[in-house]
Protein backbone atom coordinates (compact mmCIF):
# COMPACT_ATOMS: atom_id res chain seq x y z
CA UNK A 1 0.00 0.00 0.00
CA UNK A 2 1.39 3.44 -0.97
CA UNK A 3 1.69 6.21 0.79
CA UNK A 4 0.30 9.25 0.37
CA UNK A 5 2.94 11.62 -1.00
CA UNK A 6 3.31 14.03 2.14
CA UNK A 7 3.34 11.53 4.62
CA UNK A 8 4.77 12.57 7.41
CA UNK A 9 5.43 15.89 6.92
CA UNK A 10 3.68 19.01 9.57
CA UNK A 11 2.63 22.09 7.89
CA UNK A 12 2.22 24.92 10.35
CA UNK A 13 -1.02 27.23 8.97
CA UNK A 14 -1.62 30.91 10.06
CA UNK A 15 -3.48 34.09 8.71
CA UNK A 16 -6.49 34.37 7.59
CA UNK A 17 -8.47 34.44 4.24
CA UNK A 18 -8.58 32.36 1.72
CA UNK A 19 -4.91 31.98 -0.15
CA UNK A 20 -3.09 29.92 3.01
CA UNK A 21 -6.09 28.16 3.77
CA UNK A 22 -6.39 26.85 0.15
CA UNK A 23 -3.32 25.96 -0.02
CA UNK A 24 -3.19 24.33 3.44
CA UNK A 25 -6.04 22.61 2.00
CA UNK A 26 -4.31 20.81 -0.47
CA UNK A 27 -1.21 20.16 1.22
CA UNK A 28 -3.19 18.21 3.59
CA UNK A 29 -5.50 16.47 1.05
CA UNK A 30 -1.87 14.91 -0.20
CA UNK A 31 -0.92 14.03 3.58
CA UNK A 32 0.18 16.59 5.27
CA UNK A 33 -0.84 17.04 8.90
CA UNK A 34 -2.26 20.64 8.70
CA UNK A 35 -1.94 22.38 11.78
CA UNK A 36 -3.91 25.98 11.60
CA UNK A 37 -3.62 28.50 14.54
CA UNK A 38 -6.95 30.06 14.89
CA UNK A 39 -7.53 33.07 17.22
CA UNK A 40 -9.14 32.65 20.45
CA UNK A 41 -12.16 34.60 19.98
CA UNK A 42 -14.60 32.44 18.89
CA UNK A 43 -16.41 34.22 15.46
CA UNK A 44 -19.29 31.66 14.00
CA UNK A 45 -18.23 30.96 10.15
CA UNK A 46 -19.90 33.55 7.39
CA UNK A 47 -20.09 31.05 5.14
CA UNK A 48 -19.61 27.19 6.64
CA UNK A 49 -19.65 25.50 3.11
CA UNK A 50 -16.70 27.48 2.30
CA UNK A 51 -15.25 26.76 5.59
CA UNK A 52 -15.67 23.13 5.35
CA UNK A 53 -13.96 23.73 2.09
CA UNK A 54 -11.22 25.47 2.87
CA UNK A 55 -10.24 23.49 5.95
CA UNK A 56 -11.25 19.89 5.43
CA UNK A 57 -8.50 17.36 7.01
CA UNK A 58 -6.83 20.35 9.40
CA UNK A 59 -6.43 20.64 12.91
CA UNK A 60 -7.05 23.40 14.73
CA UNK A 61 -5.55 24.82 18.09
CA UNK A 62 -7.13 28.46 19.01
CA UNK A 63 -3.88 30.82 20.63
CA UNK A 64 -3.57 34.21 21.06
CA UNK A 65 -0.40 35.46 19.46
CA UNK A 66 -0.20 38.70 20.66
CA UNK A 67 1.18 37.16 23.89
CA UNK A 68 4.57 35.76 24.85
CA UNK A 69 3.12 32.43 26.04
CA UNK A 70 1.57 32.04 22.67
CA UNK A 71 4.24 33.28 20.66
CA UNK A 72 6.49 30.59 22.45
CA UNK A 73 3.96 28.05 21.90
CA UNK A 74 4.54 29.05 18.05
CA UNK A 75 7.82 28.68 18.22
CA UNK A 76 7.79 24.72 19.78
CA UNK A 77 5.30 24.17 16.85
CA UNK A 78 7.10 25.43 14.24
CA UNK A 79 10.46 23.19 15.63
CA UNK A 80 7.60 20.42 14.68
CA UNK A 81 6.77 21.37 11.14
CA UNK A 82 8.68 21.29 8.19
CA UNK A 83 6.61 24.14 6.73
CA UNK A 84 4.97 27.61 7.96
CA UNK A 85 2.35 28.58 5.27
CA UNK A 86 0.52 32.01 6.34
CA UNK A 87 -0.51 35.45 4.32
CA UNK A 88 -0.83 37.89 7.01
CA UNK A 89 -0.26 41.47 6.19
CA UNK A 90 3.28 41.75 4.98
CA UNK A 91 6.07 41.99 8.29
CA UNK A 92 3.42 41.00 10.48
CA UNK A 93 4.59 38.57 12.22
CA UNK A 94 8.00 39.81 12.03
CA UNK A 95 6.59 43.20 14.12
CA UNK A 96 4.94 40.82 16.72
CA UNK A 97 8.07 38.64 17.30
CA UNK A 98 8.23 36.57 14.86
CA UNK A 99 10.40 37.00 12.59
CA UNK A 100 11.35 34.97 9.31
CA UNK A 101 15.20 35.20 10.70
CA UNK A 102 14.41 33.83 13.88
CA UNK A 103 12.55 31.06 13.59
CA UNK A 104 14.95 29.54 10.75
CA UNK A 105 17.95 30.03 13.21
CA UNK A 106 15.54 27.66 15.45
CA UNK A 107 15.01 25.04 12.49
CA UNK A 108 17.57 25.31 10.02
CA UNK A 109 15.53 23.62 7.39
CA UNK A 110 12.27 25.37 7.38
CA UNK A 111 10.52 26.42 4.52
CA UNK A 112 8.39 29.34 5.11
CA UNK A 113 5.69 30.26 2.48
CA UNK A 114 3.95 33.94 2.85
CA UNK A 115 1.24 34.91 0.43
CA UNK A 116 0.12 38.85 0.77
CA UNK A 117 -1.49 40.45 -1.82
CA UNK A 118 1.37 42.51 -2.79
CA UNK A 119 4.47 40.84 -1.70
CA UNK A 120 6.79 41.58 1.41
CA UNK A 121 8.31 44.30 -0.48
CA UNK A 122 11.79 42.96 -0.33
CA UNK A 123 14.11 41.96 -2.90
CA UNK A 124 16.39 39.32 -2.40
CA UNK A 125 19.73 38.59 -4.05
CA UNK A 126 20.65 35.83 -2.21
CA UNK A 127 22.79 36.45 0.38
CA UNK A 128 21.59 40.26 0.74
CA UNK A 129 17.94 41.73 1.12
CA UNK A 130 17.29 45.91 -0.12
CA UNK A 131 13.86 47.09 1.26
CA UNK A 132 12.54 48.29 -2.08
CA UNK A 133 8.78 49.11 -0.96
CA UNK A 134 6.59 50.28 -3.98
CA UNK A 135 4.43 52.82 -3.70
CA UNK A 136 1.57 51.13 -5.53
CA UNK A 137 -2.01 51.31 -3.48
CA UNK A 138 -3.85 47.96 -3.03
CA UNK A 139 -6.60 48.54 -5.76
CA UNK A 140 -8.11 47.37 -9.40
CA UNK A 141 -5.46 47.88 -11.30
CA UNK A 142 -5.79 44.24 -12.18
CA UNK A 143 -8.32 41.92 -10.50
CA UNK A 144 -9.89 38.42 -10.79
CA UNK A 145 -12.51 36.99 -8.43
CA UNK A 146 -10.29 33.64 -8.15
CA UNK A 147 -6.51 35.82 -7.49
CA UNK A 148 -6.54 34.48 -3.85
CA UNK A 149 -7.38 31.02 -5.25
CA UNK A 150 -4.58 31.17 -8.02
CA UNK A 151 -2.15 32.61 -5.65
CA UNK A 152 -3.31 29.54 -3.43
CA UNK A 153 -2.28 27.07 -5.60
CA UNK A 154 0.94 28.73 -6.37
CA UNK A 155 1.51 28.94 -3.12
CA UNK A 156 0.80 25.24 -2.95
CA UNK A 157 3.01 24.09 -5.78
CA UNK A 158 5.93 26.27 -3.99
CA UNK A 159 5.14 24.88 -0.76
CA UNK A 160 5.56 21.18 -2.13
CA UNK A 161 8.85 22.22 -4.09
CA UNK A 162 9.92 23.65 -1.35
CA UNK A 163 9.42 20.79 0.70
CA UNK A 164 11.41 18.23 -1.24
CA UNK A 165 14.19 20.78 -1.80
CA UNK A 166 14.42 22.24 1.67
CA UNK A 167 14.47 18.76 2.82
CA UNK A 168 17.27 17.33 0.07
CA UNK A 169 19.31 20.69 0.31
CA UNK A 170 19.23 20.37 4.35
CA UNK A 171 18.81 24.04 4.41
CA UNK A 172 15.11 25.97 4.53
CA UNK A 173 14.07 29.58 2.69
CA UNK A 174 11.35 32.39 2.78
CA UNK A 175 9.00 31.81 -0.51
CA UNK A 176 7.32 35.35 -0.77
CA UNK A 177 4.00 34.75 -3.01
CA UNK A 178 2.36 38.11 -4.58
CA UNK A 179 -1.21 37.33 -5.39
CA UNK A 180 -0.88 40.09 -7.64
CA UNK A 181 2.40 38.41 -9.21
CA UNK A 182 0.05 35.19 -9.46
CA UNK A 183 -2.25 36.83 -11.15
CA UNK A 184 -0.10 38.60 -13.29
CA UNK A 185 1.75 35.36 -14.21
CA UNK A 186 -1.81 33.89 -15.40
CA UNK A 187 -2.33 36.75 -17.57
CA UNK A 188 -2.26 36.17 -21.48
CA UNK A 189 -0.15 38.72 -22.58
CA UNK A 190 2.60 39.05 -24.68
CA UNK A 191 4.74 41.21 -22.77
CA UNK A 192 7.43 42.26 -25.53
CA UNK A 193 4.84 43.34 -27.45
CA UNK A 194 2.71 44.46 -24.84
CA UNK A 195 -0.57 43.02 -26.15
CA UNK A 196 -3.18 40.67 -24.62
CA UNK A 197 -3.49 37.55 -26.53
CA UNK A 198 -6.75 35.29 -27.61
CA UNK A 199 -6.25 31.75 -27.17
CA UNK A 200 -8.61 29.89 -29.22
CA UNK A 201 -10.03 26.74 -27.13
CA UNK A 202 -10.78 23.75 -29.57
CA UNK A 203 -14.03 22.30 -27.86
CA UNK A 204 -15.92 19.78 -29.75
CA UNK A 205 -19.32 17.99 -28.81
CA UNK A 206 -18.38 14.25 -28.92
CA UNK A 207 -16.09 13.17 -26.23
CA UNK A 208 -17.23 15.41 -23.53
CA UNK A 209 -16.44 13.64 -20.00
CA UNK A 210 -18.11 14.25 -17.09
CA UNK A 211 -17.39 16.99 -14.76
CA UNK A 212 -15.38 16.29 -12.33
CA UNK A 213 -15.15 17.15 -8.54
CA UNK A 214 -12.78 19.93 -6.98
CA UNK A 215 -10.27 17.99 -5.25
CA UNK A 216 -9.45 15.68 -7.90
CA UNK A 217 -6.95 18.01 -9.77
CA UNK A 218 -4.39 15.87 -8.77
CA UNK A 219 -4.29 11.93 -8.88
CA UNK A 220 -1.33 9.62 -7.99
CA UNK A 221 -2.54 6.63 -9.18
CA UNK A 222 -1.12 4.38 -5.88
CA UNK A 223 -3.34 6.19 -3.64
CA UNK A 224 -6.08 7.89 -2.75
CA UNK A 225 -6.46 11.62 -1.23
CA UNK A 226 -7.52 12.74 2.01
CA UNK A 227 -10.93 13.45 2.38
CA UNK A 228 -11.59 14.63 6.28
CA UNK A 229 -13.82 16.92 7.27
CA UNK A 230 -12.62 20.38 8.87
CA UNK A 231 -12.06 21.21 12.66
CA UNK A 232 -13.59 23.20 15.07
CA UNK A 233 -11.71 26.36 15.48
CA UNK A 234 -9.48 25.25 18.70
CA UNK A 235 -10.99 21.48 18.77
CA UNK A 236 -7.03 20.48 18.98
CA UNK A 237 -5.63 23.23 21.03
CA UNK A 238 -4.78 20.56 24.17
CA UNK A 239 -3.89 17.74 21.97
CA UNK A 240 -1.32 20.36 19.81
CA UNK A 241 0.25 21.51 23.09
CA UNK A 242 0.46 18.14 24.69
CA UNK A 243 1.86 17.05 21.64
CA UNK A 244 4.80 19.52 21.95
CA UNK A 245 5.40 18.71 26.17
CA UNK A 246 3.67 20.55 27.66
CA UNK A 247 2.17 19.42 30.67
CA UNK A 248 -1.65 19.16 32.02
CA UNK A 249 -0.97 22.01 34.45
CA UNK A 250 0.78 24.39 31.83
CA UNK A 251 -2.44 23.88 29.80
CA UNK A 252 -4.48 25.16 32.29
CA UNK A 253 -2.31 28.15 33.38
CA UNK A 254 -2.48 29.03 29.57
CA UNK A 255 -5.69 28.86 29.77
CA UNK A 256 -6.17 30.56 33.35
CA UNK A 257 -3.94 33.84 31.15
CA UNK A 258 -6.39 33.75 28.02
CA UNK A 259 -3.97 32.62 26.13
CA UNK A 260 -6.14 29.39 24.96
CA UNK B 1 26.47 29.59 -4.69
CA UNK B 2 23.07 28.84 -3.26
CA UNK B 3 21.91 26.10 -5.92
CA UNK B 4 18.08 26.47 -6.97
CA UNK B 5 15.69 24.35 -5.66
CA UNK B 6 15.32 22.01 -8.82
CA UNK B 7 19.21 22.48 -10.06
CA UNK B 8 20.44 18.97 -11.19
CA UNK B 9 16.78 17.73 -12.07
CA UNK B 10 16.34 16.53 -15.53
CA UNK B 11 12.76 16.94 -16.71
CA UNK B 12 11.58 15.55 -19.86
CA UNK B 13 8.61 17.33 -21.91
CA UNK B 14 7.38 15.07 -24.32
CA UNK B 15 3.56 16.61 -23.63
CA UNK B 16 2.78 19.10 -26.26
CA UNK B 17 -0.13 21.20 -24.38
CA UNK B 18 0.01 24.15 -23.23
CA UNK B 19 -0.59 22.93 -19.38
CA UNK B 20 1.85 20.83 -19.94
CA UNK B 21 4.30 24.06 -21.27
CA UNK B 22 3.23 25.93 -18.16
CA UNK B 23 4.21 22.87 -15.30
CA UNK B 24 7.67 22.29 -16.88
CA UNK B 25 7.95 26.18 -17.40
CA UNK B 26 7.62 26.54 -13.31
CA UNK B 27 9.87 23.73 -13.09
CA UNK B 28 12.71 25.26 -15.19
CA UNK B 29 12.47 28.05 -13.46
CA UNK B 30 13.27 27.14 -10.21
CA UNK B 31 16.34 25.17 -11.51
CA UNK B 32 15.32 22.16 -13.67
CA UNK B 33 17.02 21.02 -16.95
CA UNK B 34 14.10 20.84 -18.90
CA UNK B 35 14.39 18.97 -22.14
CA UNK B 36 11.73 19.23 -25.11
CA UNK B 37 11.81 16.97 -28.08
CA UNK B 38 11.24 18.24 -31.29
CA UNK B 39 8.44 17.70 -33.73
CA UNK B 40 6.58 21.04 -32.78
CA UNK B 41 7.27 22.85 -35.83
CA UNK B 42 10.11 24.91 -37.81
CA UNK B 43 9.39 28.54 -36.28
CA UNK B 44 11.63 30.00 -33.63
CA UNK B 45 9.98 30.73 -30.59
CA UNK B 46 8.35 34.09 -30.13
CA UNK B 47 5.49 36.03 -28.25
CA UNK B 48 3.73 33.28 -26.08
CA UNK B 49 6.10 30.65 -27.19
CA UNK B 50 9.30 32.73 -26.27
CA UNK B 51 7.74 33.61 -22.75
CA UNK B 52 6.23 29.63 -22.10
CA UNK B 53 9.48 27.99 -23.30
CA UNK B 54 12.33 30.39 -21.32
CA UNK B 55 14.43 28.56 -19.28
CA UNK B 56 14.03 25.30 -21.52
CA UNK B 57 16.49 22.91 -23.73
CA UNK B 58 15.46 21.88 -27.29
CA UNK B 59 16.46 18.79 -29.02
CA UNK B 60 14.94 18.13 -32.75
CA UNK B 61 14.35 15.00 -32.04
CA UNK B 62 10.93 14.06 -33.01
CA UNK B 63 9.36 11.56 -30.37
CA UNK B 64 6.43 10.71 -32.43
CA UNK B 65 7.74 8.19 -35.27
CA UNK B 66 9.53 4.74 -34.51
CA UNK B 67 12.76 5.03 -35.54
CA UNK B 68 12.75 7.54 -31.87
CA UNK B 69 11.52 5.44 -29.49
CA UNK B 70 14.30 3.87 -28.26
CA UNK B 71 16.20 6.84 -27.59
CA UNK B 72 13.65 8.39 -26.11
CA UNK B 73 12.81 6.36 -23.67
CA UNK B 74 16.62 6.24 -22.80
CA UNK B 75 16.08 9.98 -22.34
CA UNK B 76 13.29 9.17 -19.75
CA UNK B 77 15.74 6.78 -18.02
CA UNK B 78 18.17 9.82 -17.93
CA UNK B 79 15.56 12.18 -16.31
CA UNK B 80 14.05 12.45 -12.92
CA UNK B 81 10.72 13.01 -14.18
CA UNK B 82 8.83 13.00 -17.58
CA UNK B 83 5.58 14.86 -18.44
CA UNK B 84 3.16 13.35 -21.21
CA UNK B 85 0.28 14.42 -22.45
CA UNK B 86 -3.00 11.98 -21.87
CA UNK B 87 -4.14 12.46 -25.24
CA UNK B 88 -0.72 12.26 -27.06
CA UNK B 89 0.31 9.23 -29.59
CA UNK B 90 3.67 7.61 -29.23
CA UNK B 91 5.12 6.89 -25.96
CA UNK B 92 3.37 6.55 -22.85
CA UNK B 93 3.07 5.66 -18.86
CA UNK B 94 3.21 1.97 -19.22
CA UNK B 95 6.44 2.34 -21.63
CA UNK B 96 8.39 4.70 -19.53
CA UNK B 97 7.66 2.73 -16.15
CA UNK B 98 8.19 -0.37 -18.00
CA UNK B 99 11.74 1.03 -18.37
CA UNK B 100 12.29 1.95 -14.83
CA UNK B 101 9.86 1.01 -12.63
CA UNK B 102 10.61 3.86 -10.13
CA UNK B 103 9.94 6.85 -12.71
CA UNK B 104 7.59 10.05 -12.41
CA UNK B 105 5.51 10.29 -14.79
CA UNK B 106 3.25 13.48 -14.95
CA UNK B 107 -0.01 12.96 -17.32
CA UNK B 108 -1.44 16.53 -17.96
CA UNK B 109 -4.67 17.01 -19.91
CA UNK B 110 -3.99 18.23 -23.72
CA UNK B 111 -5.21 21.20 -25.58
CA UNK B 112 -8.64 19.54 -26.02
CA UNK B 113 -9.27 18.12 -22.84
CA UNK B 114 -8.20 22.28 -21.35
CA UNK B 115 -10.75 23.39 -23.63
CA UNK B 116 -13.35 21.21 -22.69
CA UNK B 117 -12.38 21.83 -18.93
CA UNK B 118 -12.63 25.54 -19.67
CA UNK B 119 -16.13 25.42 -21.40
CA UNK B 120 -17.53 23.30 -18.59
CA UNK B 121 -16.42 25.99 -15.85
CA UNK B 122 -18.44 28.31 -17.75
CA UNK B 123 -16.23 31.22 -16.57
CA UNK B 124 -15.16 33.97 -17.84
CA UNK B 125 -11.29 33.42 -18.46
CA UNK B 126 -11.14 36.06 -21.13
CA UNK B 127 -7.86 37.45 -19.47
CA UNK B 128 -6.19 34.29 -17.85
CA UNK B 129 -4.59 31.24 -19.02
CA UNK B 130 -6.41 28.70 -17.42
CA UNK B 131 -3.39 26.10 -18.91
CA UNK B 132 -0.93 27.97 -16.55
CA UNK B 133 -3.41 26.90 -13.28
CA UNK B 134 -3.85 23.79 -14.33
CA UNK B 135 0.18 23.56 -14.84
CA UNK B 136 1.11 24.76 -11.25
CA UNK B 137 -1.02 21.67 -10.15
CA UNK B 138 1.46 19.59 -11.87
CA UNK B 139 4.08 21.27 -10.49
CA UNK B 140 2.99 20.83 -6.62
CA UNK B 141 2.56 17.03 -8.23
CA UNK B 142 6.50 17.08 -9.12
CA UNK B 143 7.05 18.24 -5.63
CA UNK B 144 4.95 15.88 -4.39
CA UNK B 145 6.50 13.01 -5.86
CA UNK B 146 10.10 14.03 -5.76
CA UNK B 147 9.28 14.16 -2.38
CA UNK B 148 7.63 11.02 -2.23
CA UNK B 149 10.34 8.68 -4.24
CA UNK B 150 13.24 10.21 -2.12
CA UNK B 151 11.28 9.09 1.09
CA UNK B 152 10.67 5.50 -0.08
CA UNK B 153 11.67 4.98 -2.97
CA UNK B 154 8.43 4.50 -5.30
CA UNK B 155 7.81 6.02 -8.25
CA UNK B 156 4.51 7.67 -9.06
CA UNK B 157 2.17 8.50 -11.86
CA UNK B 158 0.07 11.40 -11.29
CA UNK B 159 -2.83 13.03 -13.47
CA UNK B 160 -3.86 15.86 -13.24
CA UNK B 161 -7.24 16.90 -13.93
CA UNK B 162 -7.78 19.72 -15.95
CA UNK B 163 -11.94 20.12 -15.11
CA UNK B 164 -10.79 19.27 -11.27
CA UNK B 165 -8.05 22.06 -11.22
CA UNK B 166 -10.46 24.57 -12.82
CA UNK B 167 -13.08 23.30 -10.45
CA UNK B 168 -11.15 23.99 -7.69
CA UNK B 169 -11.49 27.41 -7.53
CA UNK B 170 -13.42 28.99 -5.49
CA UNK B 171 -16.24 25.99 -5.59
CA UNK B 172 -18.21 27.75 -3.16
CA UNK B 173 -18.79 30.69 -4.91
CA UNK B 174 -19.75 28.30 -8.31
CA UNK B 175 -22.74 27.45 -6.57
CA UNK B 176 -23.50 31.32 -6.60
CA UNK B 177 -24.60 31.01 -10.20
CA UNK B 178 -22.85 31.93 -13.53
CA UNK B 179 -23.83 35.38 -13.15
CA UNK B 180 -21.52 36.39 -10.31
CA UNK B 181 -17.80 35.18 -11.81
CA UNK B 182 -17.44 37.41 -14.60
CA UNK B 183 -15.89 40.70 -13.09
CA UNK B 184 -12.21 39.92 -14.06
CA UNK B 185 -10.95 44.04 -15.11
CA UNK B 186 -8.95 43.25 -18.48
CA UNK B 187 -5.12 44.28 -17.90
CA UNK B 188 -3.62 47.18 -19.25
CA UNK B 189 -0.09 45.20 -20.27
CA UNK B 190 1.70 48.68 -20.69
CA UNK B 191 0.73 49.73 -16.96
CA UNK B 192 1.61 46.58 -15.43
CA UNK B 193 4.75 46.57 -16.78
CA UNK B 194 5.22 50.05 -14.69
CA UNK B 195 3.36 48.66 -11.88
CA UNK B 196 5.56 49.92 -8.57
CA UNK B 197 4.99 46.82 -6.34
CA UNK B 198 5.96 44.45 -9.13
CA UNK B 199 8.67 46.49 -9.93
CA UNK B 200 9.59 46.42 -6.43
CA UNK B 201 9.50 42.66 -6.60
CA UNK B 202 11.58 42.88 -10.12
CA UNK B 203 9.03 40.91 -11.84
CA UNK B 204 9.10 41.72 -15.43
CA UNK B 205 13.24 40.83 -16.75
CA UNK B 206 14.74 41.36 -19.88
CA UNK B 207 15.82 38.70 -22.15
CA UNK B 208 17.96 38.65 -25.10
CA UNK B 209 17.00 36.25 -28.35
CA UNK B 210 19.88 35.70 -30.85
CA UNK B 211 18.52 37.44 -33.69
CA UNK B 212 15.63 39.35 -32.01
CA UNK B 213 16.92 41.90 -29.86
CA UNK B 214 15.61 42.32 -25.85
CA UNK B 215 12.33 41.98 -24.84
CA UNK B 216 10.54 41.76 -21.33
CA UNK B 217 8.64 39.07 -20.42
CA UNK B 218 7.32 37.84 -16.87
CA UNK B 219 9.97 36.51 -14.75
CA UNK B 220 10.03 34.15 -11.94
CA UNK B 221 6.38 34.00 -10.23
CA UNK B 222 8.12 32.63 -6.58
CA UNK B 223 10.55 35.38 -5.02
CA UNK B 224 12.98 32.66 -3.00
CA UNK B 225 14.99 34.10 -0.06
CA UNK B 226 18.03 32.01 -0.69
CA UNK B 227 17.45 31.38 -4.00
CA UNK B 228 16.31 34.33 -5.92
CA UNK B 229 15.19 32.80 -9.57
CA UNK B 230 15.70 34.54 -13.22
CA UNK B 231 14.78 33.77 -16.22
CA UNK B 232 18.41 32.58 -17.75
CA UNK B 233 17.88 30.99 -20.77
CA UNK B 234 15.45 32.72 -23.81
CA UNK B 235 13.12 29.79 -25.23
CA UNK B 236 15.32 27.18 -26.91
CA UNK B 237 15.50 27.27 -31.04
CA UNK B 238 14.63 24.86 -32.50
CA UNK B 239 17.16 21.92 -32.60
CA UNK B 240 19.67 24.83 -30.58
CA UNK B 241 20.76 22.11 -28.03
CA UNK B 242 20.75 18.56 -30.32
CA UNK B 243 25.06 18.17 -29.69
CA UNK B 244 24.19 18.08 -25.84
CA UNK B 245 21.20 15.79 -25.76
CA UNK B 246 22.28 13.64 -28.87
CA UNK B 247 25.66 13.31 -28.14
CA UNK B 248 26.74 14.22 -24.21
CA UNK B 249 23.43 12.79 -22.88
CA UNK B 250 22.57 9.89 -25.36
CA UNK B 251 26.58 9.23 -26.23
CA UNK B 252 25.63 9.49 -30.14
CA UNK B 253 28.10 9.65 -32.81
CA UNK B 254 28.95 11.20 -36.23
CA UNK B 255 27.28 8.37 -38.05
CA UNK B 256 24.11 7.77 -35.67
CA UNK B 257 23.65 11.37 -35.99
CA UNK B 258 23.83 11.00 -39.41
CA UNK B 259 21.07 8.38 -39.98
CA UNK B 260 18.64 9.90 -37.61
CA UNK B 261 19.01 13.34 -39.68
CA UNK B 262 18.44 10.76 -42.98
CA UNK B 263 15.30 9.28 -41.58
CA UNK B 264 14.49 12.83 -40.78
CA UNK B 265 14.18 11.95 -36.95
CA UNK B 266 16.53 15.29 -36.28
CA UNK B 267 16.67 18.27 -37.91
CA UNK B 268 20.13 20.08 -37.85
CA UNK B 269 19.83 23.47 -37.30
CA UNK B 270 20.69 25.27 -40.68
CA UNK B 271 24.97 26.28 -39.78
Amino acid sequence: MSSLPLDGLTVLEMGEGVSAAFCSKLLAAHGAEVMKVDPIARGSATDEGLYEYLHSGKRSIAIDIETDDGREVIRRLVLRAEALVENFEAGYLASIGLPFEDLRRRKPRLLMTSITPFGQGIVHSGDAEAESRGAGTPGDRVGHPDAEYIAGIQAFAATSVGLYACNYQEVGQWIDISVQACLVASLAVDWGGSRLIEIPFPVTAEGRRPTAEPGSSIRFSDVEPDQAGAPVPGEHTEEILADIGLRGDEIAGLRDRGVI
Amino acid sequence: MNRLPLSGHRILELGRGLAAAYATRQLADVGAEVIQLGGRGELEPEGLNAQVHRNKYGCSLDPRPAASRELVLRLTALSNLVVIDDDQPGIGRDEIVGRNDDSIVLVMPGDHDLGLAVHEAARDWSSLQPASIVGMFAVAAAGMALQRRRMTGEGAQVTVSAAGALLSLSAARREAGPEQAATALPPDPAALLEDEDLKARAFFEPVARPGAGVSMMDGISWAMSRTPAHVRLPAPAPGEHDDYVLRTLLGLGDSEVAVLVAEGVVTPRPA
